[in-house]
């Protein structure tokens, strides 16, 4: 077991394993109670127009990543507020626009062919020091937010227009709050990929909820889940030598069945107890 | 007596049109005022304008605001909160502090106890530890309350607040809001005039426009001078009395007398 401790990539996946637990925590836990995993699965998506377009130029695909997400989720909000288009039919419109325009460039960029698969499923076990460097960043960026605001976020999320009605400055903390998950959705690619980010930003946060039901309980709670899952994924993984971003997700979602027959046979007791009495 | 709000002619509508025309109201402290009206009349809107939440087309609104913290505390409808949002009791309660323009919220002890002290006063400070999922309705609209008075506003707007309301808490309700009204205004939408004129001191009558009629008994004929098409309903076991006598013939299954009565 220490063994695979001495390998540089294996620390790497164990950090960014932590980082990415952290700000998920946060992130998910806010894109869970407001009901926005739709959204984040739009801006997921669409960032892979970004990461296209990236090789095409030659910068660093998580660059155009990042600048295709935010460009993405503030076109999402503000063509859903300002026309008649619907949000959830503005999310689809920008979900398969931007993996077809990231098809198109990576077509379109010669020679070298990049490896895609690491970008849809993530690569845990590449994750380099950079990374490391950029999910740091975001991971103080992500809970100086938090420790600061998390009463405004909190109220602003719950009743958007009684803040409103209180001069809370409700635009500004939506689009800072936008922004925040569209850049820890991008940094998260890294670890699990366009298709299983959304999974660390709703898997544990839904876990959670089943057993607490307050928003600073369900952060710290699926934080943990997070960490846990990751730990037992990525050894699984290593042993059985499978893809580690999808051993994960599994994991995940082992640990949420598990925990949700749990909570049905508390239930099944209690209620039996009740009527015992 | 002191002005509050003073609405001045004003009209105001959204993209889709004009929904209020050269509305003139004046509400100051002291004052119990029924909102009444049709769907779609307007009622809303005129809430809205009253709380800043949009602005007028034309016509001016004064607001003589000089208090810390909120002027006005706001009883929303409850159909558009998530009953599922993980947020506690005692945090919504918390949330009408969040101070004006202020982004960093933090509450001292003392804003602690004081929210305490009114789910107290309402009977249900066993419940600030849990979340609005768990609540009944009347429990939420008392949770509400807590948070519209947190702030020791001067205007107490209520919206609707019978709809999810079992009839023993609704009676419960307008006892308290008589008692807070010796010590702030009250507005309060209903289409139950019924009921609420029992309660309020005066009437406004929003169809478009507003007709504002300076004492709590209104009649048929009045309601339909005013093109406020409504009908005078009494019901539930509400005490209350409605309605002076008046010319009509019709034969509505209502009395013109004050009464007490009770029909399922």
């Amino acid at each position: 077991m220490a063994g695979i401790l001495s390998f540089d990539f294996v620390r790497h996946a164990i950090e960014a394993a932590f980082l990415a637990s952290i700000t998920c925590g946060f992130i998910g836990a806010y894109i869970v109670a407001r009901r926005m995993v739709f959204i984040s699965g739009g801006i997921t998506h669409a960032s892979f127009g970004g990461i296209g377009l990236g090789y095409f130029l030659g910068i660093n695909p998580i660059l155009g990543a990042a600048i295709f997400s935010v460009l993405s989720a503030f076109g999402i909000r503000l063509v859903s507020k300002q026309t008649d288009i619907r949000e959830d039919s503005a999310i689809g419109i920008l979900w398969s626009f931007g993996m077809a325009v990231g098809i198109i460039f990576i077509y379109l960029t010669p020679g070298y062919a990049p490896n895609l698969m690491s970008y849809l499923f993530g690569s845990i076990l590449t994750v380099t020091s950079t990374d490391l460097a950029f999910m740091g960043t975001l991971t103080l960026v992500t809970v100086a937010v938090f420790l600061l605001f998390y009463r405004t976020i909190l109220f602003i999320s719950f009743d958007e227009e009684y803040a409103r009605s209180h001069n809370a400055p409700v635009e500004t903390f939506n689009y800072l709050m936008l922004t925040l998950v569209a850049l820890v959705i991008v940094i998260n690619i890294r670890v699990a990929g366009i298709i299983l980010v959304i999974s660390y930003l709703t898997i544990p946060q839904s876990t959670a909820n089943l057993f607490v039901n307050d928003l600073k309980k369900i952060i710290i709670v699926s934080m943990i889940i997070s960490f846990t899952g990751s730990m037992t994924g990525l050894f699984l993984s290593y042993y059985w030598n499978i893809p580690s971003g999808a051993t994960i997700i599994f994991v995940f979602v082992l640990i949420f069945i598990v925990a949700r027959a749990l909570v049905y046979l508390r239930n099944l007791k209690q209620r039996k107890s009740a009527i015992a009495d | 007596m002191n002005e509050l709000i003073i609405l001045d002619n004003v009209t105001a509508g959204y993209n889709n049109g004009i929904v209020l025309r050269d509305v003139s109201i004046t509400v100051s402290d002291q004052d119990f005022v029924g909102v009444i009206g049709p769907n779609g009349g307007g009622k809303t809107t005129l809430i809205k304008l009253i709380l800043g939440l949009i602005k007028p087309v034309s016509g001016t609104i004064q607001r003589f605001d000089n208090q810390e913290g909120s002027f006005i505390g706001y009883l929303p409808q409850q159909s558009h909160i998530d009953r599922k949002f993980p947020i506690t009791v005692q945090d919504i309660v918390l949330s009408g502090l969040m101070s004006t323009g202020k982004a960093v919220n933090r509450y001292s002890s003392t804003d602690k106890k004081q929210a305490l002290d009114l789910l107290e006063q309402m009977g249900i400070s066993n419940l600030a530890k849990r979340t609005t999922a768990e609540l009944s309705g009347g429990q939420l609209q008392r949770v509400f309350i807590c948070r519209a008075l947190i702030s020791s506003p001067k205007l107490l707007i209520l919206d609707e607040p019978n709809t999810f309301v079992d009839n023993r808490f609704e009676h419960e309700m307008y006892e308290l809001l008589q008692k807070f009204n010796e010590k702030m205004a009250i507005m309060i939408i209903s289409h139950d005039i019924g009921t609420i004129s029992y309660f309020v001191k005066t009437i406004a009558c929003v169809n478009t426009y507003l007709h504002y009629h300076p004492s709590n008994i209104i009649t048929e004929a009045q309601l339909a001078g005013y093109n406020c098409p409504l009908q005078i309903i009494t019901h539930g076991d509400v005490p209350h009395t409605v309605l002076q006598k008046h010319d009509h013939s019709h034969d509505y299954d209502q009395e013109f007398t004050p009464h007490e009565h009770t029909h399922e």
